[in-house]
């Protein structure tokens, strides 16, 4: 589950992403960031795209794991609408197996382009069964 | 939050020094600006700015302040090019994101008639929006490491630019640059992006002039009544964005106790002096250079798009100024020459008269300081003077400043409707995507007219000439 918070950022997008899991809330993250440029219901599931990351905390894991989408993004024009993350808590890295297919202008409607992730009030709340992150986008 | 304020005069606020700043915080706003500065973090930014190392005077908000990341846009921060630090985050992510603005010699009763041909042209001719990529294909890497080394020069070289377009550009268009320390990912970005506007706040207009507040500069500046100007409002895409986010991670990682000593992450900076400190000033140097190369393509064409509707036009430029940057520059502090790094984010350089890095045609006036206002409202011409040098290092504003979240105007206005308000305003419109366009909703901005008029009451720029729009490009 994810959500845009209104007044929280005035010339950005805050997203406020849960998950039962640290992996799911990431994956929801993610997805929280497609869907600021295109609604992830005109994505279709048609290629399959692994990367993985390493950073050193779990704040620059997040921050570097959006860093990622946005270049792939912006290299191969691909945009996903499933993603599936394994993190290695120990050394901050993860494995993103994400799908989706090419950016088509005719077939998903262009809606924001987002510039660049950011620290500015991300927060990482992990509890027991659910965990809770917020962070904002530069667009 | 709560942030006390001490008011000074009519236009200037006092944020008092608490134990964690080094110096007091300043604003320079009207009680109307005052009111939407004061709705969101920005006071809180302005306080954490003011406890970086090495900064003089106080951390400085202008008229169009807002929130930011780590430093509130519509900031300033001098630190010493010794003591202190560069930061990324004082930077901005599209590094010389800025204004270009072109004369014409075509009158708005010329241009008028054809104003849907012209601006369906430019939309044809220059890529913009989602995914949108330049009509050079992909540079090669030779070729993107020239852009970065050569800054306006390469373009020069290439015939994409005229003597006149680098003398009429902040610092010529080159600054001292090493493409060495950009990063192969930010340069694969670049390589694809060069010469595309983008989307967000970013846009082409065409503007006359409406009203001349001072004649003598608007003469030097062979701005007159009636006169049709194109403005372009852009940045470094995707290279900038990747030098900035680069370099914000790599000080994470070479000086990680920091990170916990600072009230925001995104505060990082290297301390001066540091291996690191000079070459994030060369990559963030290579990323300017990089988007005066892409204000100047997007020139190129739109000079063809023009000569295709208007064959006998001419396009000289004004001024083209960028308001995201760190720049090293040499200011008189308390009676005693400092070098510091200025960093301007969404914040415009206004050097006056005489100054030194003002181009020879405009040094008896100071050079032209451009603030873009929101889509389909007023933009403004303004120039430095002697006054900003001492109160603001010599800046002002960028622009009218956001006060409405994106998410919360595309809640209030559909992207449609503004379009049939513009067009009963006589201002044809044209976007990639009607999501951006209520983003970015006049509503959801500061009134830019006011911005101009405290820029003015304050003393730290003069209002030259008022600009509105007759045809709009959008990303």
């Amino acid at each position: 589950m994810f959500k845009y918070l209104c007044e929280e950022a005035t010339a950005d997008i805050a997203v406020v992403a849960e998950g039962k899991s640290v992996e799911e809330a990431f994956e929801e993250s993610a997805k929280a960031f497609t869907n600021v440029m295109v609604d992830l219901n005109q994505i279709k599931p048609k290629k399959e795209y692994k990367f993985k990351i390493k950073a050193e905390d779990i704040k620059s894991l997040l921050y570097d794991f959006i860093d990622e989408l946005i270049h792939v993004f912006e290299m191969k024009h691909l945009l996903f609408c499933d993603y599936k993350v394994m993190i290695d808590k120990k050394n901050f890295s993860l494995i993103c197996t994400a799908r989706g297919e090419k950016f088509n202008e005719k077939k998903h409607t262009p809606k924001s382009v987002v510039k660049a992730m950011t620290y500015f009030g991300m927060e990482i709340k992990e509890e027991k069964n659910k965990t809770m992150i917020k962070f904002t986008l530069d667009i | 939050m709560e942030v006390k304020l001490k008011k000074l005069n009519e236009f200037e606020w006092e944020i008092p020094k608490t134990k964690d700043m080094k110096v007091p915080g300043r604003i320079f706003a009207s009680t109307k600006l005052l009111e939407s500065i004061s709705h969101d973090r920005t006071l809180e930014q302005l306080k954490n700015m003011a406890s970086m190392p090495g900064i003089y005077k106080y951390s400085i908000a202008l008229p169009d302040a807002h929130q930011g990341y780590g430093f509130c846009i519509g900031g300033v921060v001098a630190l010493d090019s010794k003591t202190g630090g560069l930061s990324p985050g004082g930077v901005g992510y599209d590094i010389n994101c800025g204004v270009r603005l072109v004369r014409t010699n075509l009158t708005y009763e010329e241009v008028i008639p054809k104003i849907k041909e012209i601006i369906k042209k430019i939309y044809e001719f220059i890529p913009a929006g989602l995914g949108s990529e330049g009509r050079l294909g992909r540079l090669t890497k030779d070729e993107i490491n020239n852009v970065l080394n050569l800054g306006a020069t390469w373009a020069y070289e290439r015939d994409y630019a005229t003597k006149n377009d680098l003398k009429h550009t902040e610092s010529n268009g080159r600054l001292n640059a090493n493409a060495l320390f950009v990063s192969d990912k930010a340069k694969a970005r670049g390589a694809k992006q060069l010469g595309s506007l983008g989307a967000g706040n970013h846009f082409m207009e065409i503007q006359k002039v409406e009203k001349i507040f001072d004649e003598k500069t608007a003469k030097a500046f062979k701005l007159e009544d009636n006169q049709i100007v194109l403005m372009i409002h852009t940045g470094s895409r995707g290279l900038g964005h990747q030098v900035c986010s680069d370099y914000l991670r790599e000080m994470e990682r070479t000086f990680p106790d920091l990170i916990n000593s600072l009230p925001d992450r995104e505060l990082i900076y290297a301390p001066a002096g540091t291996d690191l400190c000079n070459k994030y000033f060369l990559a963030m140097n290579s990323a300017a250079n990089f988007a005066w190369n892409n204000r100047q393509l997007i020139l190129y064409w739109a000079r063809q798009a023009f000569e295709k509707v208007f064959p006998n036009s001419e396009l000289q430029q004004v001024y083209d100024i960028c308001h995201n940057i760190a720049k090293k520059e040499k200011h008189k502090i308390e009676g005693v020459t400092k070098e510091v790094f200025v960093h301007r984010k969404g914040a415009t350089r206004a050097f006056p008269a005489g100054h030194k890095e003002v181009p020879e045609a405009y040094k008896n006036y100071g050079h032209p300081v451009l603030l873009p206002g929101s889509m389909g409202t007023s933009s403004y011409v303004l120039v430095g003077t002697k006054e900003g040098l001492e109160k603001t290092f010599g800046s002002t504003a960028h622009g009218a400043g956001r006060v409405l979240s994106r998410h919360a105007a595309k809640n209030k206005v559909k992207g449609e409707e503004i379009q049939k308000q513009l067009n009963k305003k006589n201002i044809t419109l044209k976007a990639h995507s009607w999501r951006v366009v209520a983003e970015e909703a006049p509503i959801a901005y500061k009134d830019i007219n006011e911005v101009a008029m405290v820029s003015e009451k304050t003393g730290i720029a003069r209002r030259v000439v008022k600009l509105t729009p007759i045809g709009v490009i959008k990303g």
